[in-house]
């Protein structure tokens, strides 16, 4: 082929097309800029947007005193919407813009995937549960405390009079000279012992457990991946400090703390959500910088330094994203650990009472689980196969993410 | 056993959250025995609750204060009662029915700072006509409660039914405990002093009924709920008559298998662990139910109000103001840890702790290493000015104030005393005499108890377990005796051989032992009351009168809703806030509604004189509401 | 090598310092509810608000100013002076001594046969990869870490318990004392031990630790803390043992016709032997000992467990110090052990690294 690679530019005149051959434009990279996509633009807009009305609504609630802000059309907005909205933001951004772009890789990883049956259907599983939660708790009505409908049993079952309220829709029959209480379709699952239809609280305990999952370990994991990263990247005296106060973290019993916590500063969801996830996220820390370690010797870290690439590009571009494999791996796991732990917390009657989570309808079925044994039953059954789908899913990322066979351990 | 030491705690106790412990309700008439409609509506009320809406035909309003802004009050409740928020909600809808937009707000200590007054920032105290004291700062008007509020739920209040004049502490504008800042437009205390001093039972009645009218009218506190104590026991122990009633019963006696002879184990199956050990600052009921196994108490009072002398029989001296006690006269003290015996019990070593333990001598406290007594009573033992030792088994109190129904106050009644050398061994170190051994292991109680201390583990699944005692003194007095002779009952009492608390703070871990007979004794928490009532046989269900009466305060100071400040706005939620759904349906039956400060079944109630509200609500009720609050200036009632 | 250690000894014990004054301070800023019963108490009575105050603070040991506190409450623990429980009302050291051999009995037999079950199937199902049998034990470890341990043993009690009838739903905790409440082994006793109250009986039943009655009530609460820490161990010890799996040296073994067995056996449990020992030591154990008050509560096991989530709620302060003290310490010793055996048994890792 022909290289008219001496060839100048005339003035005025149109440079020679050439399939081989792509200009080079040095001008522009001389310049040190990258243009922007516009996706960035779209992703800086919605992160400004979003931290304007939070911003707004902090100002109105504490400075100005009048109360929440009242959004067109949204209304009011609870300090957990935020977090829950910049969380879905973030997975849609960082995770699925870029599976969408780069279509190979996702093929690939898909294929791998693919192979652990297991994980597919919990996948399945979890964006079902993902999406009826967050629709229906948009469409459906909040389970309400309705004195008078206690322990109602389940549409399929009927249970003895004494145990429900007063009131019994689904009709009663006598068998054996005693008084049997028939479920009804007005409440398919049957209802807690405040009188909560169980299939409203489950649906809207969905979209709890995976708010509390989710956000707190997006907080969990940029804490662990900022502190991790810089502890590797600097080395030295940071790294020490910054690993021995992970160590410290690490050490603190962290179920005691989260209880400690929980008990003084109060059980209310978002303040549940924070500590879990500025608390719990240590060992996540301490795997991202062992391998970030590893990185921090390949040569195309130090080809950016020569380069002259500041110390923050060269982790965000060149770090962060090589070990992504156990990031995910790390949020993979840490998302259901905190579902239990938040379900253990309300178990301890320590939780959220205003909110449906499914912990607190498990706490309080508890007590009656001889004779109104679904209110612990049914969320039980949700809360284990989410718990389940999310370790299967975890395990399945791992293996299709890493390279490596046998991937790295805990 | 004597249930002395119960009846004097909680006497002295006040009040109590509601909630925990105070389960249940009267039986009878209430509670789901009509059912089979198809629209599910079986309450025994005219109108249902639920279904039977009486709102119905009305249009919905929104009510709105004086400056244009919508009346949106807050609720305290309890956050730790499941319940409370049930409740919680029920009133929200209540609310909506005269245009309130009610919010809720769960705490966790309602008898802590969210009960509590402060004098506003511009205020200065020193010139208010009376205050701060206790949890009053003053003037409705000039003060405001330390966390904003304007109706509180959770808080149970005693309504002494024997002596209701112990009332007037909630009722008078300056007293400690108005946190609410209720001003009574009556002369209340002045009603009180009537009553006192009221030569007669019908003169006294008359101005009960003036009191307990004023508090329907007036409405400072709106009177939610009365309630029962649910016990199971197993069918073969047996429980006398007067278990029902309140009041004192004498269990030691009374409580038995089969028949009344000695023999077998006895296991009460509780839910909170034993704490205190120190009897003069005991004060807790857990506590005092064990420890009131291994030593009777000065003297009981049963259901009528009689005196029933255990260690020690009071008499008026004749002016009021002098009352004269006398021991028994074989009540031997135990060891010390080294096994010393202390001797017999004398008048001395009552004179002792009345002084120094109880602060009755004016240089009490410096008897002491801390600032003040080791004593929960000091204010209690204020009433008595002087106690003197006046012969071996005699001593006399002299009150500061002449007071003729002086026995039936938790001063000396159901008193215990430690014997006077165990408290000069450890004092002035008053941490040592507490955690010492003789103390811990009760070592001291000899033959003063029905049972001698055995065994005890601590811990939320802990027991304190207690064996018959051969010497108990009691029974030497069944067939002549220097104070009073005892019933042939006490010859042989008590009728076990031991007798064990054992503590399963998980409750459904606990009832499900208890569905299993293991154990003889137990509280029954609301929601299985009726499932051991119909479905379990060998337990019998037994209920006691519980003078508690749960309360719904209203903020009635400055930082309090205009709604609650104003007396045409509490009476107008309480006229809409439905006791019967709250009673029937959210605490299962188990409890009654409330009408005054005193419960339906006491004697001193009076039906006649109190206006009733909130049962039995019909749309009357709530146009009557809303009529009020249009007629009032400061409400504006719009229709959307 | 020496530096190293004494640097990670010294580091441990800077640690503990720091943890237990984090709880410290925690813990004071806990508004203290007897105090505030007893303002209300003395409000009541009439008395002094100011003097009622004062005399519960003394009482509570919290009337002197913060520093002190803080003071003499580190002093105490080094001493080992651990204080008075008010829940309990002893000594905390009496507590603990009471509590923790409950914890031991139902953790230590429940870490041990959880680390062995846990190693076998994890290599197993290393080496067997994808066949149905790794299928089944993959589900059983997911199964195990999945399932909300409250949740697992009240069903597993109400089952066993209440429908069948083959456990007692009460724990009894006397069974494995003496009448005089000295810690047994394995003895006799009579109905009038404290243990078979309520029961009358001729002759003489077992007691002790390893009293058929005792053992029996442990099955379940075991077996609850099992299906978690199994898990944990199989997964792990199949990480560790798929890195070995596909070695050259193990594909040498295979070549040569060693049996499959030998080979998990001598090559690849020995290498992956070293992790899974420090793991055991480090984590599990703390794992389980504070984990497992969930389990305690459901069981009504007077262990550790439970002594320290009440000692929390009822502001115990001197309980929930040494309770916090505890796990703690076994974590750092854990994890000081994990790192010594770390660097003097791996070759590989350079210790100066860290």
């Amino acid at each position: 082929m022909g290289e008219k690679t001496d060839q100048p530019e005339t003035d005025g005149g149109t440079p020679q097309e050439d399939p081989t051959f792509e200009q080079v434009d040095w001008a522009s990279i001389d310049s040190g800029e990258t243009p922007r996509r516009k996706k960035e633009y779209v992703w800086f807009g919605i992160v400004s947007a979003w931290l304007i009305g939070v911003v707004y609504d902090v100002y109105s609630q504490h400075i100005a005193g009048t109360g929440a802000a009242e959004f067109p059309v949204v209304g009011i907005i609870s300090p957990v919407d935020w977090l829950w909205s910049i969380t879905l933001l973030v997975f849609v951004y960082y995770g699925l813009v870029p599976l969408a772009e780069n279509r190979r890789m996702t093929r690939y990883y898909w294929k791998e995937f693919r192979k652990n049956k297991a994980a597919v259907i919990s996948g399945l599983f979890l964006t079902v549960i993902f999406a009826v939660g967050v629709i229906g708790s948009r469409v459906l009505p909040a389970p309400e405390r309705t004195p008078g409908l206690e322990n109602q049993p389940p549409v399929w079952g009927s249970v003895e009079d004494y145990v429900t309220g007063n009131d019994c829709p689904g009709g009663t029959t006598v068998v054996d000279g005693v008084t049997m209480c028939q479920g009804s379709w007005a409440h398919p699952l049957g209802t807690t012992s405040s009188g909560e239809d169980i299939l409203r609280a489950s649906i809207y305990g969905m979209e709890v457990s995976m708010q509390v999952g989710l956000i707190a370990t997006l907080l969990s994991i940029t804490l662990a991946a900022a502190v991790g990263l810089t502890a590797a990247y600097y080395g030295g005296l940071v790294d020490e400090v910054l690993m021995r106060y992970v160590d410290i973290q690490i050490t603190f019993p962290t179920f005691f703390l989260f209880l400690l916590l929980a008990y003084t500063v109060g059980g209310s969801l978002f303040v549940l959500i924070l500590i879990f996830g500025l608390f719990g996220w240590g060992s996540s820390a301490r795997i991202m910088r062992a391998e970030a370690l590893q990185r921090r010797e390949e040569p195309y870290i130090q080809a950016a330094k020569n380069a002259g690439a500041s110390s923050f590009w060269t982790v965000r571009r060149h770090l962060l994203p090589n070990i992504s494999n156990s990031l995910i791996t790390a949020a993979s796991l840490t998302i259901p650990s905190i579902i239990l732990a938040e379900a253990a917390i309300a178990f301890l009657g320590l939780g959220d009472l205003t909110v449906a989570s499914w912990g607190r309808i498990i706490s309080g079925g508890r007590d009656q689980l001889r004779t109104a044994w679904w209110i612990a039953t049914i969320p039980g059954v949700f809360l284990f196969f989410t718990i389940l789908a999310f370790n299967f899913l975890g395990d399945a990322l791992r293996d299709a993410l890493d390279p490596r066979h046998g991937g790295s351990g805990e | 056993m004597p249930q002395g030491n119960r009846g004097r705690l909680g006497r002295r106790k006040l009040m109590q959250i509601s909630g925990a412990g105070i389960a249940a309700g009267l039986a009878g008439c209430f509670g789901g025995d009509e059912n089979g409609n198809e629209n599910g509506n079986e309450n025994g009320n005219e109108n249902g609750n639920g279904n039977g809406d009486p709102s119905e035909g009305l249009p919905d309003v929104e009510l709105y204060g004086p400056e244009g802004d919508r009346v949106s009050p807050t609720l305290f409740y309890d956050e730790g009662d499941d319940t409370a928020l049930d409740i919680g909600s029920e009133m929200q809808r209540n609310l909506e029915l005269v245009g309130a937009d009610l919010q809720l707000d769960g705490r966790a200590e309602l008898l802590g700072t969210d009960f509590f007054s402060e004098p506003l920032p511009d205020e200065n105290p020193d010139d208010f006509e009376y205050g701060p004291v206790g949890r009053n700062a003053g003037p409705p008007e000039r003060t405001r409660t330390v966390n904003d509020w304007d109706i509180l739920i959770g808080i149970a209040a005693n309504s002494y039914p024997r002596t209701p004049g112990n009332t007037e502490t909630f009722w008078t504008k300056d007293s400690a405990v108005n946190a609410y800042g209720y001003e009574p437009e009556v002369d209340m205390a002045g009603l009180y002093d009537e009553f006192r001093n009221a030569e007669s039972q019908e003169a006294r009645q008359e101005r009960l009924n003036e009191i307990m009218g004023t508090l329907t009218d007036e409405l400072p506190a709106n009177f939610l709920s009365q309630g029962l104590d649910f016990w199971g026991f197993d069918q073969a122990i047996n429980t006398s008559d007067e278990f029902n009633l309140y009041g004192n019963s004498l269990g030691t006696i009374n409580r038995y298998r089969d028949e009344q002879s000695v023999g077998g184990d006895f296991v009460w199956l509780d839910g909170t662990q034993f704490s205190s050990a120190f009897l003069p600052e005991q004060d807790d009921n857990n506590s005092a139910l064990r420890t009131g196994l291994l030593t009777d108490s000065s003297y009981v009072i049963d259901t009528e109000d009689n005196v029933v002398p255990l260690f020690m029989d009071i008499e008026n001296s004749g002016d009021d103001q002098v009352w004269v006690c006398t021991l028994r006269d074989n009540l031997q003290f135990g060891t010390d840890a080294d096994g010393n015996s202390y001797g017999q019990m004398t008048a001395e070593d009552w004179v002792f702790q009345t002084e120094t333990v109880h602060g009755v001598a004016d240089d009490a406290a410096d008897f002491w290493n801390e600032e003040t007594p080791p004593s929960e009573a000091l204010g209690s033992y204020a009433a008595v000015e002087n106690v003197e030792q006046t012969g071996e088994l005699e001593f006399q109190l002299e009150l500061a104030e002449a007071d003729g129904l002086f026995p039936l106050r938790p001063v000396i009644w159901a008193e215990t005393v430690l014997p006077k050398a165990l408290i000069e061994e450890y004092a002035p170190d008053a941490q040592a005499l507490r955690q010492s051994d003789e103390v811990q292991n009760f070592t001291w109680t000899g033959n003063l108890g029905p049972y001698t201390f055995e065994s005890r583990t601590g811990g939320q699944t802990g027991d304190f377990t207690v064996t018959r005692n051969d010497e108990y003194y009691m029974r030497e007095h069944t067939q002549d005796s220097n104070v009073q002779v005892m019933d042939d009952a006490w010859g042989d009492a008590p009728y076990f051989e031991n007798y064990q608390f054992d503590v399963e703070s998980e409750q459904s871990t606990r009832v499900e032992r208890f569905r299993a007979g293991e154990a003889d004794r137990m509280a029954l928490p609301t929601a299985v009351i009726q499932e051991f009532e119909e479905a379990v046989d060998q337990i019998r269900v037994e209920d006691q009168q519980d003078p508690y009466i749960s309360f719904q305060f209203f903020n009635q100071r400055a930082n309090g809703s205009i709604l609650c400040r104003e007396r045409d706005g509490r009476e107008a939620i309480a006229r809409v806030i439905d006791k019967d759904t709250i009673t029937q349906d959210i605490q299962r039956g188990r409890t009654e509604p409330a009408v005054t400060h005193q419960p339906t079944w006491s004697e001193w109630y009076d039906e006649s004189a109190v206006d009733a509200y909130g049962t039995g609500i019909t749309e009357d009720d709530i146009v009557t509401a809303r009529d009020l609050l249009r007629d009032n200036e400061n409400f504006t009632v719009e229709e959307v | 090598m020496k530096w190293y250690i004494i640097r990670r000894t010294l580091w441990a014990g800077f640690a503990t310092v720091i943890i237990l004054s984090i709880t410290f301070v925690l813990m004071d800023q806990i508004p203290s509810q007897q105090i505030m019963q007893a303002q209300f108490q003395a409000a009541v009575d009439g008395v002094d608000v100011e003097t009622a105050v004062q005399a519960e603070k003394e009482r509570l040991g919290l009337a002197k100013p913060f520093h002190e506190r803080y003071i003499e409450f580190m002093l105490n623990i080094f001493q080992g002076k651990w204080g008075w429980s008010y829940e309990y009302s002893q000594p905390v050291r009496e507590v603990i001594v009471q509590t923790v051999p409950y914890s031991l009995m139902y953790g230590f037999p429940a870490i041990v046969l959880s680390t062995v079950i846990g190693t076998v199937i994890g290599l197993y199902s290393a080496v067997n990869q994808y066949t149905t049998k790794d299928y089944v034990a993959t589900f059983l470890a997911f199964f195990g870490i999945s399932i909300p341990n409250f949740w697992f043993g009240i069903v597993l009690l109400v089952i066993f318990g209440t429908f069948l009838g083959w456990v007692d739903i009460g724990w009894n905790a006397a069974i494995v004392k003496s009448a005089d409440g000295a810690w047994v082994l394995l003895d006799t006793a009579g109905s009038e031990h404290p243990a078979f109250l309520r029961e009358d009986f001729q002759g003489e039943r077992y007691i002790g630790v390893l009293s058929p009655q005792n053992l029996k009530q442990l099955i379940l609460p075991t077996f609850v803390v099992m299906t978690g820490a199994i898990a944990s161990v199989m997964r792990y010890a199949r990480a560790e043992a798929l890195e070995y799996v596909d070695a050259e040296f193990v594909k040498t073994a295979k070549s040569k016709g060693v049996s499959n067995r030998t080979i998990v056996a001598k090559h690849i449990l020995r290498p992956a032997s070293i992790p899974l020992m420090t793991i055991m030591v480090g984590r599990i154990l703390g794992l389980i000992l504070f984990g497992s008050y969930l389990v305690e509560i459901v069981f009504g096991i007077p262990g550790i467990g439970l002594a320290s989530l009440q000692a929390i709620i009822r502001q115990d302060t001197d309980l929930v110090a040494i309770t916090i003290l505890i796990p703690t310490f076994i974590a750092i010793m854990g994890n000081l052990i994990e790192d010594i055996m770390y660097a003097i048994l791996d070759p590989r890792i350079d210790y100066g690294d860290r």
